[in-house]
């Protein structure tokens, strides 16, 4: 009985990838077909797999800027992030039992139900009177606005750490910094790696921080670039898709052979043992 | 002689007084000094005067900025005496807080003169500032990042409710004036905008609660189907299903968009009009882009919850199962009984979090048909959400106060759901206890 293989389940649900992958199949598809084509049937197989559509595509966005932007943008939030956030979630963790600490881990967490868009007008006016309309501006909102939900991730994860490791180093000579680098920082790398793949996925797919922050054409990140098409959506998809697929296919790669790594990272960080 | 001593000094410490230490910290640095601890008592002294001879002047400024919001149009610009003001409040704040801190401080410390401690020598006395203060300064330089980019802003839209900020009353050209609770009143009062207001506020609760709900329960039922040990192919349907979260979620919509669309998109032209011969106007109805944004959201939104599950369901142990077929629990039973409460004990806060994405779900809603398609005589879509529309009232409308009073109502509505559900949930109750 256990080891019978569940067809009908089986099937149920290879049904059901399919579902999922409809619109991956179609993008992916007409991205190598022509207009001519796609007209004619959106679903059938390019007869001839052109590549023309992703050549025009690059130079129409200029990918490779773009990409780099957004390579900068990412690379540099999740070192930040993780260097950064672990230690104010440390420093909080170890310490909610003082008043202070437990009003300022309250005030770091309820920051993560501001909805965006409401602080958006008064965020843009500061940045700009600061000068900083560009890429490490961006980087910058990123590494604190992520700061809320990480430490929530962060605290649960320290208070697991018993406090004798801390107190024998300490004992051994070793000072409150140093505790924290030799001996936590290497202990939470489960957790800076969930937080390091959250906040990449976060900073490399983000279209509404960009969009307002980024002041000038040469900053432009991937996501943005592609708002190009959307004012021309009715004349030509098959660019569009084609240019779709180049942005999201960076992060599929990395989905693909983390898979899991990212999963498990997720399970482990979110769920309470 | 020697015992004489310690008598005398034992009376000594009785007779040091804790209220008088606290007393004269209202002079910030007296009752430390007053506890015999000279240099920190002459540090606190200089930064508070310090503070308040360099700050005192951008403070009353500030405060009287607040309340006038600028004398002389288009020379004063409100928004300027706006910022200031909130910036000042910030400051005075701060400044409230090491004030009360510093008496308790004083007063602390005299207590334990009381009981006979002995004050520490000046490396001593850095070397345990060092230790108390080292958290703090950890947490210091965030806290602050989080003031300026969360605190301030919030504060700024805050006061700007309470203002006649709109197109045609706008800075630098006008000055702008504190109209009290008006624009609140406005929006239940105002039919045309009480009726914006109401049908955007049920549109929103109902796309909450249908979008979040939809996802979790899809990712619920295929969790348990995948997690089934008699199934084919595991990985790679799991792998599959996991993947609508990789993709970047703006690019999807987008797709969506495309193959929505009412003339030349895929599901009207390949799959709807031969099937029954008609097409849907999936972005020229209301009501067609409101189901359409709920499976496109659930689309996006069950590959997380299901990661999430998939990895509880792991985690339960099977000696439930099996202690739940000796006693002849059915299917469902077992379902009830130890499989949903196993998955709404691990993941509850983060479920809430789901609901609380989906309230304030802006990309979709933008990107998908941009709030569309529009409604005669108000200025929200047929699918605006409340922040959508908050969006555009702000970025379209130049209707910084409306915008702001309504911001505040949903920030009301977030804030209580939020921390209800918080409180309930238990695994957040364990959380707190620490």
């Amino acid at each position: 009985m256990r080891n019978k293989t569940n067809y009908i389940t089986t099937i149920l649900l290879m049904l059901g990838s399919v579902f999922i992958l409809f619109p991956v199949f179609i993008t992916v598809i007409n991205a190598f077909k022509t207009p001519a084509e796609t007209a004619q049937s959106i679903l059938a197989l390019p007869s001839v797999w052109t590549f023309d559509n992703f050549k025009t595509a690059i130079e129409m966005t200029n990918f490779f800027n773009a990409f780099a932007n957004s390579a900068y943008v990412t690379f540099f939030t999740v070192i930040f992030t993780i260097l950064s956030n672990s230690l104010v979630a440390y420093a909080i963790a170890r310490n909610l039992h003082r008043k202070a600490f437990k009003f300022l881990y309250f005030y770091l967490v309820s920051a993560m139900f501001v909805p965006f868009p409401i602080i958006m007008l008064p965020i843009v006016k500061q940045m700009s009177a600061i000068g900083l309309m560009n890429l490490n501006g961006l980087i910058i909102l990123y590494v604190v606005y992520g700061l809320a939900f990480n430490t929530f991730l962060y605290t649960g994860y320290v208070k697991t750490i018993p406090k004798e490791l801390e107190e024998a180093a300490i004992v051994d000579g070793c000072s409150k910094w140093g505790v924290f680098w030799r001996i936590i920082f290497p202990i939470l790398s489960p957790m800076n790696a969930t937080v390091g793949i959250l906040t990449a996925l976060w900073a490399w797919n983000d279209f509404l921080l960009p969009l307002v922050i980024l002041s000038d054409q040469g900053d432009r990140t991937l996501p943005l670039v592609q708002y190009v098409f959307q004012s021309q959506f009715a004349t030509n998809y098959n660019l569009a898709f084609a240019s779709y697929l180049m942005a999201l296919l960076p992060m599929l790669v990395v989905y693909l052979f983390l898979q899991r790594r990212i999963i498990s990272g997720v399970t482990q960080g979110a769920i309470k043992s | 002689m020697a015992t004489n001593n310690k008598q005398t000094e034992a009376t000594e410490h009785k007779k040091h007084n804790p209220t008088l230490a606290a007393l004269l910290s209202i002079i910030p640095g007296l009752g430390q000094m007053y506890n015999k601890r000279f240099i920190k008592g002459s540090i606190i002294f200089i930064l508070f005067t310090a503070f308040l001879i360099t700050m005192f002047d951008f403070l009353s400024t500030g405060v009287t900025g607040l309340m006038t919001l600028g004398v002389e149009e288009r020379i004063d610009d409100s928004r300027v005496f706006l910022s200031e003001g909130i910036l000042s409040l910030i400051f005075i704040a701060f400044f409230i807080t090491f004030y009360v801190v510093n008496i308790l401080d004083a007063r602390n410390d005299a207590r334990k003169l009381q009981r006979g401690w002995k004050v520490p020598g000046m490396v001593e006395g850095f070397r345990n500032a060092w230790d108390t203060g080292f958290p703090y300064l950890l947490v210091g330089p965030g806290l602050i990042l989080l003031i300026f980019v969360v605190l301030f802003p919030l504060l700024f839209m805050g006061f700007l409710a309470f203002t006649n900020y709109s197109l045609y009353n706008a800075p630098p050209r006008a000055l702008l004036e504190w109209v009290g609770f008006k624009n609140f009143i406005d929006i239940f009062t105002v039919p045309a905008l009480r009726g914006t207001f109401i049908n955007v506020l049920s549109w929103t609760l109902i796309w909450t609660f249908l979008a979040t709900t939809l996802s979790i329960a899809l990712a619920m039922f295929l969790s348990i189907l995948v997690n089934d040990p008699r199934l084919k192919f595991k990985r790679l349907i799991r792998t599959v299903f996991i993947l609508p979260w990789a993709v970047p979620g703006f690019v999807t919509i987008i797709i969506f968009t495309a193959l929505f669309n009412d003339n030349f998109g895929a599901i009207n032209a390949d799959i709807i009009q031969p099937l029954f011969g008609t097409s849907i106007p999936w972005l020229t109805n209301a009501s067609w882009t409101k189901v359409a944004l709920i499976m496109i959201q659930v689309w996006l939104g069950f590959p997380f919850v299901f990661a999430l599950f998939t990895g509880v369901l792991q985690g339960i142990s099977s000696d439930w199962y099996e202690a739940a077929d000796m006693d002849g629990a059915t299917r469902w039973q077992k379902f009830t009984q130890i499989t949903f409460p196993h998955l709404m004990f691990a993941t509850g806060p983060l479920l809430i979090t789901q609901y609380t994405f989906n309230f304030n779900n802006f990309n979709i809603i933008y990107l998908f048909n941009g709030g569309g398609p529009p409604v005669r005589g108000q200025s929200a879509g047929g699918t605006d959400i409340l922040i959508s529309w908050i969006y555009n009232l702000t970025f379209t409308n130049s209707q910084y106060s409306l915008a702001a009073a309504i911001s505040i109502i949903l920030g009301i509505f977030v804030a209580t759901f939020a921390f209800f559900q918080f409180r309930r949930s238990s695994s957040f109750k364990e959380e707190g206890q620490y």
